[in-house]
């Protein structure tokens, strides 16, 4: 990653580098669109009608946009969470398990308790925020006191806590009236009020907003941020440096996992009022794109799920115009992101460019 | 609630047999991925590879109905995927652990749209039936009176694996290449050359582990059907300290964990809950990477992208 020019420069060279690492991501995006073109032309589809129907189940009207932002609400979270990690030189893969954790305890504070909505909400979320660090903090121990690697250990929490969450709501928490696995819902004063009526977009996108802009003041303007960035440039000389490397890097994967568990909160608090069994479709693990595809940067993080969530309702749509299966959306995802390791790309582009005009010109 | 005797004859040869058979995806996985570290490439995307190789597999076996025949499309899937880790990963430079995500993340989508391209919307699941490997007949009872010809090639595997890593000038080279690939490279050793060696064979081992699934253990292709057995894997790898034998160990142990939570379900009865039978892979798994073996140690340059002077 080329993150490695990003610190150390003024303010005015950072700049630069935020727009060419934009450039990057537009690059992958736009390279990903194309191969994911040819993969839906050999899925015997046009990509030119496939790519039009998914603008539009997008970003077509006031409905559909407000459909792409409840459905970025989480990925926001997750991927804010994540860029927090990944700047310190953490590979938190365990979004989706800290996301159930924080949406789980949302519900049991929303459900157990009641009291007036100015703090009951606040409340809830605060539970969120302990279960999702809470979920993340064995992988962090295990991390600086063992040397046990967290991409390895935060999957295997993952799959604990989608096992443990499906355990509580199946043998304690069970709405007995309800079709699928999920709990009774939730007092109505732990409730986010949906803002754009007959759609799923509720007050959890301001809160979403609100971390959005949090994020960006701790990591560029607090201490805190400065050594979460020290740290993932170079922990070496971090600790050199006189920064307690370890205690950086716990509190760092603290806040990533706090920022996962609000994002389950928001989904369980706006969007279903009650926890459902295994209700994610994997807003943890699309975090990572959005993360990447965002550059670590918090606006850039709020951009992409944006324009993941936007694939996310867009592909919804598409199925239904075209029939074709939605997961191709998956497909295309991945390969932007495959893209997207490849730092080099844009001076791969130019190049070729280059040597098209020269071609061209001859 | 199923009457089940734990000390049972049968009951334990069933169980031996789900290990061996449970372990053979992880080990074949592992030890490609040792092979990679060992030469400094990392690939988190050996889950995408082993549900590219299941899917390329069964599709081959069920247009041609040849089982074996599928498990080499699924070989040849494998160098596919393993030279774009490799170009990425040596030729670009490109983050390794980015690269793997999107590999995982495009198999999983990829492989799920095709199911319904290849077999319409009513197979959303799962695929028809496919042809299976042909097991070999054991003069033995019960669960062994036959075995999967993969058992004998997963042994195989890791004990060639480890002779060539630690016997031969080819993995004193490729393992020297994961420690200090300046050094290596001041040898006189092609360093790109071997890592992309390396990385091909780890993403073609991960491909027949994914291929073994599909048209062995089972005879269809499901959706997502690795369940995470690439990650357990990677979990084998540090538990193994980079050793392709202590890998087979590994697989074993997380194959017995595996039978014994499928077997334990019906005789504990409707009453336990399943969902902390299924948690102990996965528990077993953070003790083993904790340590309780002793504190892993990576090769030193592993990861990070070599550049030439």
């Amino acid at each position: 990653m080329a993150r490695q020019e990003s610190k150390p420069q003024p303010p005015s060279r950072e700049r630069k580098i935020d727009i060419s690492m934009l450039m990057q991501s537009l690059l992958a995006v736009a390279l990903g669109f194309v191969a994911g073109g040819i993969m839906v032309a050999a899925a015997g589809y046009s990509p030119v009608v496939a790519y039009g129907v998914l603008l539009k189940g997008a970003f077509g009207d006031v409905d559909s946009i407000a459909e792409t932002l409840a459905q970025a609400t989480p990925l926001i979270l997750t991927g804010l969470g994540l860029a927090v990690a990944f700047t310190e030189g953490c590979f938190n893969i365990g979004a989706e398990g800290q996301l159930f954790i924080g949406a789980f305890l949302a519900f049991l504070g929303g459900y157990l308790i009641a009291m007036p909505a100015p703090i009951h909400i606040p409340f809830v979320i605060l539970m969120a925020i302990i279960g999702g660090a809470g979920w993340a903090i064995l992988p962090a121990i295990l991390k600086v006191k063992r040397g046990a690697h967290e991409v390895v250990t935060t999957i295997m929490m993952n799959w604990i806590g989608i096992l443990l969450t499906s355990y509580l709501t199946l043998y304690h928490f069970l709405e007995p009236t309800a079709s699928i696995p999920e709990t009774p819902i939730i007092n109505s004063s732990a409730v986010l009020p949906i803002i754009v009526p007959r759609t799923g977009l509720s007050a959890s996108f301001l809160v979403a907003l609100i971390c959005v802009f949090v994020v960006y003041y701790m990591l560029k303007r607090m201490p805190l941020g400065y050594e979460i960035r020290a740290v993932g440039l170079n922990p070496t000389a971090a600790e050199y440096g006189g920064i307690a490397v370890s205690k950086v890097w716990v509190i760092g994967m603290l806040i990533s996992g706090a920022l996962c568990g609000i994002g389950g909160a928001g989904v369980t608090l706006g969007t279903y009022r009650r926890f459902v069994d295994r209700f994610s479709p994997g807003y943890g693990f699309d975090g990572i794109a959005v993360a990447l595809i965002g550059r670590n940067n918090p606006i850039g993080a709020l951009l992409a799920a944006i324009f993941i969530g936007g694939l996310y309702s867009g592909s919804v749509y598409m199925r239904l115009v075209t029939h074709m299966p939605k997961e191709l959306v998956m497909a295309i995802e991945g390969i932007i992101i495959i893209f997207a390791a490849i730092p080099e790309a844009t001076r791969l582009l130019r190049k070729a460019i280059e040597h098209w005009k020269f071609w061209r010109a001859r | 609630m199923v009457e089940v005797n734990l000390f049972d004859a049968a009951f334990i040869m069933s169980l031996l047999a789900a290990m061996l058979r449970l372990s053979v995806p992880i080990v074949f996985t592992g030890v490609g991925e040792v092979i990679a570290e060992r030469a400094g490439v990392v690939n988190i995307g050996i889950e995408g590879v082993m549900l590219l190789g299941a899917f390329s597999a069964t599709y081959v076996a069920y247009f041609t109905g040849d089982a074996w025949l599928g498990v080499l499309v699924a070989i040849i899937i494998g160098i596919i995927s393993g030279y774009v880790h490799g170009v990425i990963a040596i030729n670009f430079k490109g983050d390794q652990i980015v690269s793997g995500v999107g590999m995982n993340m495009f198999a999983y989508g990829f492989t799920a749209a095709w199911l319904i391209v290849i077999w319409g919307e009513l197979a959303a699941g799962n695929s028809p039936d496919v042809p299976r490997i042909p097991q070999i007949p054991l003069p033995l009872p019960g669960a062994f009176s036959s075995i999967s010809p993969f058992v004998f090639l997963m042994v195989l595997t890791a004990v060639a694996s480890y002779y060539v890593l630690y016997k031969t000038k080819f993995g004193l080279r490729l393992r020297s290449i994961g420690e200090n690939p300046a050094a290596a490279d001041v040898a006189g050793i092609n360093v790109y050359r071997v890592q992309f060696i390396a990385t091909i064979i780890g993403a073609v081992l991960a491909a027949v582990g994914g291929a073994y699934l599909a048209v062995d253990w089972n005879s269809m292709f499901v959706r997502y059907m690795t369940a995470g057995r690439g990650f357990i894997a990677l979990a084998t790898v540090v538990f193994s300290n980079w050793n392709p034998l202590l890998v087979l160990v590994g697989g074993l142990l997380f194959g017995f964990a595996d039978g014994l939570q499928m077997r334990l379900a019906p005789a504990l009865g409707v009453g336990f809950p399943p969902q902390f039978l299924q948690m102990l892979p996965y528990i077993l798994t953070l003790i083993v990477v904790t340590g309780a073996i002793g504190r892993a140690k990576p090769p030193a340059a592993v990861g990070r992208p070599y550049e030439k002077e």
